[in-house]
């Protein structure tokens, strides 16, 4: 309720105007929100007029009346050039949780990484990247490391966390922090078999050139579907891996283009 | 309408405040939408949207996949479908890779409905699930399927949201896994990653009950008319969620 009353009798008896009488009855009172006036003044034109104020067929709005970010906050980024990870800044750990291989060793994306300011509390949020990724990594046939001959694939892997709780796994069973949903693995692109033949777990003859077909364009897309209270919200891809041999010193994930986005619906 | 302002030499009195003050606020209580300027509304006056349900499946990590799209065995081997009806007959009949299940009883005519899968297409298998190579072209297809009943009727009334069909073809398994001698050499190496979000706007006239992500393989390749393909392929980090929105207060 914003309907600005009449002043009628608000003056005090003689028919004398004072200042005070004017300011507070009529010119300018302070309030403090549009649903909670205890005396409505002309002052409501700064930001507190309701919809009790407005008039016309359908009271509908124009896009433009209404305040950008007041319904939705989003925010992008984009890049363009080409983002490196060396295989040496990753381990070998590796581990099957809820059924898929995913690799321990883990670092962000720093391109595809983000720290979003929240204005107000979420009903939902919608999130995703999307980018091009190259990697190196190779099928080696009986790989013998020693003691033991055993077929060995490489992989990097993709993760996507949002929220401050950003443990992988234990948040895998999770609706609202997805993070084993959003994995992805990368195919293996390189076969020790073609140039060197069986590699010994010394052997530097395991680099043929990586094959483009198995280059990867990712798209991931998530929600939170829950309330989220406002304030900074991080969003992080993760990149893993599991190199093995003397691989590491030359395997390495390119991301030549790629975007992060995050959506926030009030 | 205009207001009446005292001239230089007029004494201010009570009743020419009065006049001013009720053909200001005559205006005021009385604005016209299109007087409302730039960025006037903001959260202050807009109340948030109320959350109806907001729900997802969450163990749907793997799935093996073996539906194939109806079409294949005849003359066509790709998907093709002339109709909404013929789509939804179409994909009622592939495999489930994740279920979500709509618990909201009554949901307001035109809420928001946002559908958001993802998953990765990982490996071939053969007929017995074991990890396989495969030198035929093939796709997979996914689809969201929103089951439903008419309030009205009691009959079904479900639905495919047809811009959410989404197809992703499986280049490797004849560029990259074909050209060897030895194909036990290049087993896996698929792993194509598979997202989307749609919104379907809901109808007041139907109970909701499920939203399903279905998924068929789809032989594109014409050597494989007439028969059997039995190529299975098998999904990892498959995900199906979904939020209802209704206007807020």
């Amino acid at each position: 309720m914003a309907d600005i009353p009449p002043i009628t009798g608000v003056f005090s008896s003689g028919g004398v105007v004072d200042a005070e009488t004017l300011y507070k009855e009529s010119l300018y009172s302070p309030t403090d929100s549009p649903n909670n006036l205890s005396s409505i003044t002309f002052e409501i034109l700064n930001g507190g007029l309701t919809s009790d104020n407005f008039v016309g067929t359908g009271n509908s709005l124009k896009a433009h009346q209404i305040e950008m970010g007041a319904m939705a906050q989003g925010y992008y980024f984009g890049f363009n050039r080409t983002d490196f990870i060396y295989g040496e800044v990753f381990g070998s750990s590796t581990e099957t949780a809820s059924g898929i291989l995913r690799s321990n060793d883990r670092i962000i994306h720093s391109s595809l990484s983000c720290n979003v300011f929240i204005p107000w509390d979420t009903k939902a949020i919608m999130y995703g990247y999307q980018a091009m990724f190259a990697q190196d990594s190779t099928y080696y046939k009986d790989y013998n490391d020693g003691s033991t001959t055993a077929n060995r694939i490489e992989f990097y892997d993709l993760e996507m966390q949002i929220g401050n709780n950003l443990d992988p796994v234990a948040s895998s069973t999770s609706a609202t922090n997805p993070s084993l949903q959003m994995h992805q693995t990368l195919p293996h692109n390189r076969l020790a078999t073609d140039v060197g033949g069986t590699v010994t777990y010394s052997s530097d003859e395991y680099s043929p050139i990586a094959d483009e077909g198995s280059f990867r364009y990712v798209s991931k897309t998530g929600m939170i579907s829950s309330t989220v209270s406002k304030g900074y919200l991080q969003v992080i891809v993760t990149v893993g891996a599991f190199i093995i041999n003397n691989d590491p010193r030359k395997s390495k994930i390119k991301t030549p283009s790629g975007s992060i986005w995050i959506m926030a619906l009030r | 309408m205009s207001i009446t302002t005292p001239k230089s030499s007029d004494q201010i009195t009570v009743g020419s405040i009065e006049t001013m003050h009720d053909q200001t606020r005559a205006m005021v209580n009385d604005l016209a939408p299109t007087n409302i300027g730039r960025s006037s509304i903001n959260t202050d006056h807009l109340g948030s949207a109320t959350l109806v349900q907001a729900a997802g499946s969450t163990h749907d990590l793997e799935d093996n996949i073996s539906a194939e799209v109806s079409s294949y065995g005849g003359s066509n081997y790709g998907l093709a479908y002339p109709s909404h009806a013929a789509l939804l007959a179409e994909i009622t009949s592939w495999d489930d890779v994740a279920t979500a299940t709509i618990s909201a009883t009554t949901i307001r005519n035109g809420s928001p409905m946002i559908i958001n899968f993802s998953s990765n297409v990982a490996k071939f298998l053969d007929s017995s699930s074991a990890e396989v190579v495969t030198t035929e072209k093939f796709m997979v297809w996914f689809a969201i399927l929103i089951e439903r009943t008419s309030i009205l009727t009691g009959s079904s009334t479900n639905i495919a949201i047809e811009e959410a069909l989404v197809g992703v073809h499986l280049q490797e398994s004849i560029v990259y896994l074909n050209d060897s001698s030895a194909d036990e050499n290049r087993i896996g190496g698929i792993n194509h990653a598979v997202s989307y979000t749609a919104m379907h706007e809901t109808s007041g006239s139907n109970t909701y009950s499920t939203i399903k992500l279905k998924a068929a393989v789809c032989p594109c390749d014409s050597t494989l008319v007439g028969g059997a393909s039995n190529k299975k392929v098998k999904l990892e980090s498959s995900y199906l969620n979904f939020i209802i929105l209704e206007p807020g207060s």
